[in-house]
Order: structure tokens, then sequence, then C-alpha cells
């Protein structure tokens, strides 16, 4: 028996980024607990192996891959639309035109088989019924394979409920593909279902698919029905969404402004709270102790070289500022393998504009080690949530300059009450893709001693005061035990 | 056979009439062709023989010798028409044209040898107790004429019709000539004109492929993969010919309706001729259907599924669909009435023709009765071709094997029946086929989006 399953959709533990650490913490912190990790891939090939040494108390560890399982083979299949008024029924339930019904829904999950999907008449009578209804005007080639790209992997997690262990509580850090194998393994088994957004899903594959539009070649008289293809991959996973708040017992954020948004989408508010992150304030205090007397010129990026962190604008930046500051130098620090394209453009950038001394690429290192040398700790981000390494920065003694994302602007100025306010301004908080907001800040730090060290100052008090990683634990601590002697 | 259309059409671009008979004529060779120009010839030669020699008995068995041969090796290399047929048309759209050469000479090989080992036990049987020179001499124009029909299929997909077409009216030329000439020694010198008449045609055909297909080697026998893949095609086209002979072979065996030629070869007076003449009755029908396959059919068989790549509405996909249908009524309509037209010329000539030829008039009503059959076999025929082009494999195998069964079992029924019922068992047989064709198609139809979008690979 496992006390607590975490679903873990590409992060935990084969990829390391913010999601991954955030599960790693809570794992190693709450080791009274048992855990386990189902992990869900997109494919065998993008991923290099463990990212992270796997705790003691994690007992379960289950790999799935969505996109690599192999077609079964093709064959007439004539259901003579047997299954089809109950795909009518669950489907206009996920488009909110009907009430759930848990037979149905699981008599769908264990008999209509991947094959059925693929191959029967059923199938295909369900998908032009639809296409006739909705989508007449769109090309039908598209709408036939845009359909089956997105559903193809539910048979996957279906498939997968069989071999989840016995568990307590289920724990999902985001809705998506993951949220929802939570909610299936849930009303399956009746058991607690807690559900904790990191980013809201739905908004940054949204963003996702407005940024494949910018990297393909733009068919311009062919957009608005791209435009109509991808709004249903959009709406999919906002019914998935949906589907995750309906099953959650508790649905949890990191700040108040994800939790309103969350209500926002559908989450009932009585479920919701907020639990910020937390960082290990004692490892950081040794970081904040090996900095130097001087500021060094030295800003640095801790984050994946992807689309969604807007390197681009951080390399723009540094160029701006460089005018000012010419030895100033920008690292940025983390995987430059997930995006290989964009790697090498960011990579052409530098070069166009001359920085190669100043840039530096240093791929995957240990933050307590960067942390002392030094002296702004920057996210030029489109989209974040709670970003753990601005906190990390502060308790290492490092002020923030961030784009206006997420949480950023309630941990730089203080957000949580009146209290946290009065702590004051631990950085600065910029405009989204304007390098050079972002380049005023940094001088504007680098060459006000008294400046940077009340944000120092400000970073550290508010990083101890509310962000811990005890209080952080303390929190989940809380909440397992309640949903579980909830249930006795 | 896809590109052939595109020849087609350049000709039929001139417009006129004459433009408009040569296409039909290239039709009518390219599906007719060897089978026709053979029973052409055996006919102009037997005829030849009547005049000139008044040897009616020598040329009669010459005849019935050819047929043997024909058909025979017909049934025997059957098997490699469909399969090495799809073999050419998978490489020309890779762009590896340079196997087709290499790999017809292994298919050439492959069948040679087969055909050698069985062409022992058929020329010991057929020709039991005839002299060695005409066995040797059977035995070779046997092996010579199924790998001629092989050639024919890759000479016809290369599309110099007019090379093709003289090619054949030269050699039969050369086989009327020389039969003349060397008549008055006996069968075995009138086999031995056939026998070189078809060795220049395969000559010059076997030029026309070397010259137009490149080639590094020689030999591959790469064509076994395909053979593999497709081997229910295999059993397909062996069934199709046997299906279309079985009667024949029946008459032949039955000792009430046939006669000891020569050796075991034997032959039936009453069924043979009229039957013979019926097929060349169907020339006109099947020459305009192939034209409307290759023209119309493929062209709204390539805009359905152009459509579907392009990414068009549903209901656009319908409309093309409804294209595709429309080609195929069409065709079968067009063949139908001209054929018809023709038929009503034919039976009101019969009796004079057969007057010509030294027929029986007693054989009109088995002639007539054959013409709906070869009528209903063309039909089969047509719905067969649909359902390849659609790659229906199965519901051809189907319709096939009850062409074959149907047939078998028909045709041992008439002649348990007598006299009156002969031809009814062919022509029952092939309407039911056509039946089953058309349900299939039909089907076929119905489903057409479904199975492409969801069952194909």
């Amino acid at each position: 028996m496992i006390d607590i399953l975490i679903i873990s959709e590409g992060t935990y533990p084969f990829v390391r980024g913010g999601v991954a650490s955030w599960v790693h913490q809570l794992i190693n912190g709450l080791n009274e607990f048992t855990f386990g990790v189902y992990f869900i891939g997109s494919r065998k090939e993008d991923y290099s192996g463990l990212k992270y040494e796997l705790p003691k108390n994690l007992k379960f560890l289950k790999v799935s891959y969505l996109f690599d399982n192999p077609n079964p083979p093709v064959k007439n299949i004539n259901l003579k639309d047997k299954f089809f008024k109950e795909l009518d029924k669950v489907h206009k339930f996920f488009n909110q035109k009907e009430l759930f019904n848990k037979k149905l829904f699981f008599d769908l999950v264990e008999n209509f088989k991947l094959e059925y999907f693929l191959y029967s008449d059923t199938a295909w009578n369900f998908l032009v019924k639809e296409y006739k209804e909705k989508f007449s005007f769109e090309s039908f080639k598209d709408y036939f394979w845009t359909i089956r790209g997105i559903h193809r992997p539910l048979w996957v997690l279906f498939n997968d409920l069989k071999d989840m262990p016995e568990v307590r509580v289920i724990h999902s850090p985001s809705t998506g593909y993951a949220g929802f194998f939570g909610g299936l393994l849930k009303l399956k088994r009746d058991i607690p279902y807690i559900l904790t957004e990191h980013g809201i899903y739905v908004r940054e594959r949204k963003i996702d698919l407005l940024i494949s539009d910018w990297y393909e070649n733009i068919k311009s008289t062919f957009l608005s029905q791209e435009n109509i293809l991808k709004n249903l991959w959009y709406e999919f996973y906002l019914s998935l969404g949906r589907f995750c708040y309906f099953s959650a017992d508790k649905i949890l954020s990191l700040y108040n402004r994800a939790r309103l948004i969350q209500i926002e989408y559908g989450a009932p508010e009585e479920k919701t709270e907020v639990i910020p992150n937390g960082v290990d304030v004692k490892k950081l205090k040794g970081a904040l102790e090996r900095r130097g007397d001087n500021i060094p010129m030295v800003i640095g990026l801790i984050g994946r070289v992807v689309p969604i962190k807007d390197i681009k604008t951080f390399i723009k930046a540094i160029k701006i500022t460089s005018t000012k500051i010419p030895n100033i130098e920008g690292w940025i620090v983390g995987p430059t393998e997930e995006e290989p394209e964009y790697f090498k453009e960011c990579k052409s950038l530098v070069e166009i504009l001359g920085l190669e001394k100043n840039i530096k690429f240093l791929g995957f290192q240990n933050i307590l080690d960067i942390f002392p040398k030094i002296s702004i700790n920057t996210l030029t981000s489109i989209s974040e949530g709670m970003p753990l390494s601005i906190l990390e920065g502060f308790g290492a003694g490092v002020p923030a300059v961030t784009t206006d994302v997420g949480s950023c602007r309630d941990l730089i100025y203080g957000g949580l009450n009146e209290e946290d306010k009065r702590i004051g301004k631990a950085g600065f908080v910029c405009r989204v893709a304007d390098p050079k907001d972002l380049a005023n800040r940094y001088i504007e730090l680098l060459t006000n001693k008294d400046l940077w060290k009340s944000a120092q100052k400000a970073g550290l008090e508010r990083v101890n005061k509310f962000y811990t990683q005890e209080m952080f634990l303390d929190n989940y601590r809380r909440v397992y035990n309640e949903v579980i002697n909830g249930r006795n | 056979m896809a590109g052939i259309s595109f020849k087609l059409r350049k000709v039929l671009k001139n417009d006129t009439l004459t433009s408009l008979l040569k296409v039909y004529g290239y039709g009518a060779l390219i599906t007719a062709g060897g089978w026709v120009t053979s029973i052409l010839t055996i006919l102009l030669v037997g005829l030849i023989h009547i005049v000139i020699y008044k040897n009616s008995k020598e040329a009669v068995i010459f005849q019935i010798i050819i047929t043997y041969l024909i058909s025979l090796s017909l049934l025997f290399s059957s098997f490699h028409h469909l399969v090495f047929t799809r073999f050419v048309a998978d490489v020309s759209y890779d762009n590896e044209e340079e196997k087709i050469v290499p790999n017809y000479f292994g298919v050439m090989l492959f069948n040679s040898l087969i055909i050698f080992l069985i062409g022992v036990g058929v020329t010991l049987f057929l020709l039991e107790g005839v002299n060695l020179f005409l066995k040797i001499v059977f035995f070779f124009t046997f092996l010579l004429l199924s790998n001629v029909w092989i050639l024919n299929i890759l000479a016809v997909s290369i599309q110099k019709f007019e090379y093709v077409t003289f090619s054949y009216i030269f050699s039969y030329f050369f086989i009327v000539v020389v039969s003349i000439f060397l008549g008055e020694y006996g069968i075995e010198f009138m086999l031995i004109s056939f026998f070189i008449g078809n060795a220049i045609l395969f000559l010059l055909l076997l030029v026309l492929v070397i010259k137009s297909y490149p080639f590094k080697n020689i030999l591959s026998f790469e064509f076994l993969k395909s053979y593999k893949k497709y081997k229910d095609l295999l059993v397909v086209s062996f069934l199709f010919n046997l299906a279309i002979w079985i009667d024949k072979f029946i008459f032949w065996y039955t000792p009430d309706t046939s006669e000891a030629v020569i050796g075991n070869i034997r032959a039936s007076i009453i069924y043979d001729l009229p039957i013979s003449l019926a097929y060349l009755t169907v020339i006109p029908g099947l020459a305009i259907f192939f034209v409307r396959l290759e023209m119309d059919f493929a062209d709204a068989y390539d805009g359905y599924f152009k459509g579907i790549i392009q990414g068009v509405t549903l209901d656009t996909l319908l409309e093309y669909k409804k294209v595709m249908v429309r080609t195929i009524r069409i065709a079968i309509k067009e063949s139908i009435i001209i054929q018809g037209f023709f038929n009503l010329i034919i039976i009101l000539l019969a009796p004079k023709i057969f007057d010509l030829l030294n027929i029986p008039r007693l054989s009109l009503p088995l002639f007539y009765i054959d013409v709906v059959e070869a009528q209903l076999q063309l039909l089969t025929m047509n719905l067969l071709a649909f359902l390849f082009y659609l790659d229906r494999r199965k519901e051809a195998f189907v319709v096939v094997f009850f062409m074959f069964l149907l047939n078998l079992v028909f045709t041992i029924i008439t002649i348990k029946l007598g006299p009156y019922f002969y031809g009814y068992g062919a022509a029952s047989a092939m309407f039911i086929s056509s039946i089953i064709a058309l349900l299939y198609l039909n089907r076929v139809f119905q489903r057409l989006e479904y199975e492409t979008f969801m069952l194909s690979i």
C-alpha cells in the first residue's frame, strides 16, 4: 500500500525543472509517507535517464509513453454502432452538456478498446456526426487526424489503470493527461485526489500552440483553418481541466491570482486553497556566506533554454546593458537539449549581436555554486507559476529582475499580505518581451550599491518569513493527513 | 497501366473520328492483344489451309493444337500477370525503373523453370503416342508462348502502341505466310512456323523493353518479395484464367461431347467453334470499356484521392465519389449499348457467316447463348478491373472463385441435361459472378471514406 501516488507528466524524475524539483522536495521532505510516481512521457527517445536520485520512500515507479505505442493491426471492425450512444453521452459530459454517468463512463474506459477507436464503424460514424455538426466547413482530413492525435494517448492511460498499486491518495501536479488520469483513478477507486497546479496547463498549451505558429512557415491563406483545428486541441485541454476540477477533492495553487484563475476556469471555490512553494533556506545560507564584498557584473538566468523562457529577450537585454556596462556577463544556467532548434537560434543571436564574450551557456549547474557569483537573478519568461529559482536566489542573497508573469510580482514586491508588502522590493518586475525595460533595471541595480543591498535584504526577509521549505512541507503534511483521515 | 491514359489522351486530342477509332483500337489491342490476335490467326491459318490445301483435317488439328497451347500456356503463366504488373507499378512509383528489366529476366527464368517441369508432363500426356518431333516442337512452343504472355504485359506498359501493333501483325503475318509454304509437309511444320512467328514477336517485344527501360544489372530476383506480398493475386490470376477455360476443358474431356484429335488432345466440335466466334464479338465492348477505365475512371479516382490530400470538406469528397461512380456507370452503359448494337448485327449476319465458314446452322442457338456468355464474362471482367483498381483483392478473389466453381459445376450439369442446355452453364456462371462483383463494388463505394481514412495504413 502506497500512501501518495504522484502523476508526473513529462517531469519528475526524468526531466529537470521547477515542477520536478518540487516533486523531489516533497517526497524527500515528507519521508514519513511512502510515495509512488507514475511518469507519463511523450516518447522513450525523448528522455536520457534519471535526473534525480530516487528517495528511499519512493516505493513505486511506473513509466509510460503516450506516443510510443504502435497501433494494433488494422482490421475491419463492425460493431453495428454498438457504444455509439455511450460515446455520445460521455462526449457531451466533457462538453458540459450532460451530467456525469459513472457506469457509462467506465463501461467505455474498460470496453471501448483502442482498435475500436481506430477501426470500428461506431468510431467512424461518431466522428462524422461531430464533424457534420460543428466542423463541416473544415478540411475533413485535418479534422480526422487531429481528433485521432488528441484522443489516442488516452488509451495508454486507460490501459495503465489496472497497473496502479493500492494507494491512499492521488496527487497530480498538473491537469492535462496526468490530471485526467488522476481523476480516472479517483473515480474508479473512490479515493482522495489532490490537484496542485503549477502553471495553468491550458494557458501554457495555448502559448505552445501560438508559439508553434511562429516557427512554422505561416500559410497565410490557411491560417484561419489552422486556428480552428488548434482550437480543437485547446478545447480538449480545457475539458480535461474541467474533468480534473470535477473529480479532485482539493484544488491547490501556488498564489492567489492563480487560484482566482482556476475558479474562472470552473474550479469550485470550496475545493481551492493556496500553498506557496518553499526553499531550503539553511542550505542557501551557505551560498549567501560564500559571496564576496563586491557586486560582480554578472546576471544569471536559471532556466531551460526553451521558447517559453524567452531567452532571446534576455540576450537582447544584455546587449543593451553592455552599452553602459561593457564587461557585463549573462549566464544562462539550464539544459539546452530540450529544443535544439531554439538553442541554435539563441546562439546565432549571440553571434549576430557580438556577445560571444558576454553570454555564456553553462548548461545544468548546481545553483549553490552559481548564486555566489551572480548579482542579479533574472527570468525573462513569457509565462511562469511560482519559480523556485527566484525564491532560492533570495535565500542566497540575490535580488531578482523578472517579467511580470505568474507570481513574480508577489514574490518581488510582496503580495501575500500587508506585512509582506512592508518588507519592500526585492528587485524589479518588467514588461514581457521588453529588453529595454529589463536592461534599465539591470543597470539601475548594478550601479546603485545601496539599492542593491536593500533589495537583497528584502528578498532574504521575505523568503525566510513566508517561503521556507518547512512551511511548504508542513502545509502538505496537513493536507495529506486531512484527506487520509477524513476518509476514516 | 496508369500512365497509358496520358498517351491515349494525346491521340484523342486530334478530336477527329479517326483518332477516336484509333484510341478504341489501341484499347482493344491492349486488352485483348495476344489472345485475340492468336485466335484470329488460328482462324486465318485454318481458312488458308482449307482454301489452298483443301486439307481441312490437318488444318483443324493444327488449330486445336494451337488452342491447347494458348490456353495452357496462359493458364500456367497466369500467376505472373497480376503480380508482375503490380511489381512494375510499385517500382515505377518509387522511381526505381532500373529494376524492371533485371527482374523481368528473373521472372522469365522462374517461369521457364516451372513451365519446363509442367511442360514435360503436359506434352507427354497430351501427345501420347505421337512422334517425337511433334512433341519437341509442341513443348518448346508451350515454353515460348508462356514467356510471350509475360513479356506482353511489360511491352504494353511502355505505351509504344504502334510498335507493339506492328510487332504482332508482322509476326502473325509471318506465321500465315510461312505456314502456306511449309504446310504441305505436315502439322509439325505448321507448328514450327507458329513457333518461329512467336519467337520473332518475342524478340521484337524484348528489343522494345530493353531499349525503353534503363538497367544496370541483368538478373534480379527482387520480384520474389512482391510475389510473397501479393500472393493472393497469384491465386486470383490463376483462378481467373482457369474459370474462363474450365467449361471448355470439361467439354473436351467428356466422352459424349468430344472426340480425340491427336494423342490425348480432344476437341468438342459442337462447342469449340461457336464459342471462339462468340469471343471475337465482344471486342468492341472490351475496347470501349478499357478506354473509359483508363481515362475517365482513372481521372475521377485521382481526383478523389487528390481531394483527400488537399484537405477538402467531406461534402466535396462525396461529390468526387459521385463522379467516380458516374464514370463506372457510363463505362458499363456505353459498352453495353455499343456491344448491343454490334450484337444485333452479329445475330442478323450469323447464319451467313456460319455458311461461309462451313459451320452447321445447328450450332446457331449455341452461338447465341455463347455471345450472351461472352458479354457477361466481359461485364464480370470489367467489374473485376474496378475492384483491382481499388485494390480490393479479397473481393476479387471471391468473384473469381465463384466464376470458377460455378462454371465447373454448371457446365457439368448442362452436359448431363443435354445439348439444348449447352452453353447455359457458362452463361449462368458469368451472370451470377457479375452480380456478386456488382454487389461488392456497391459495398466498396458505400464504405470508401471509412475504409480510406480508417482502414488503410
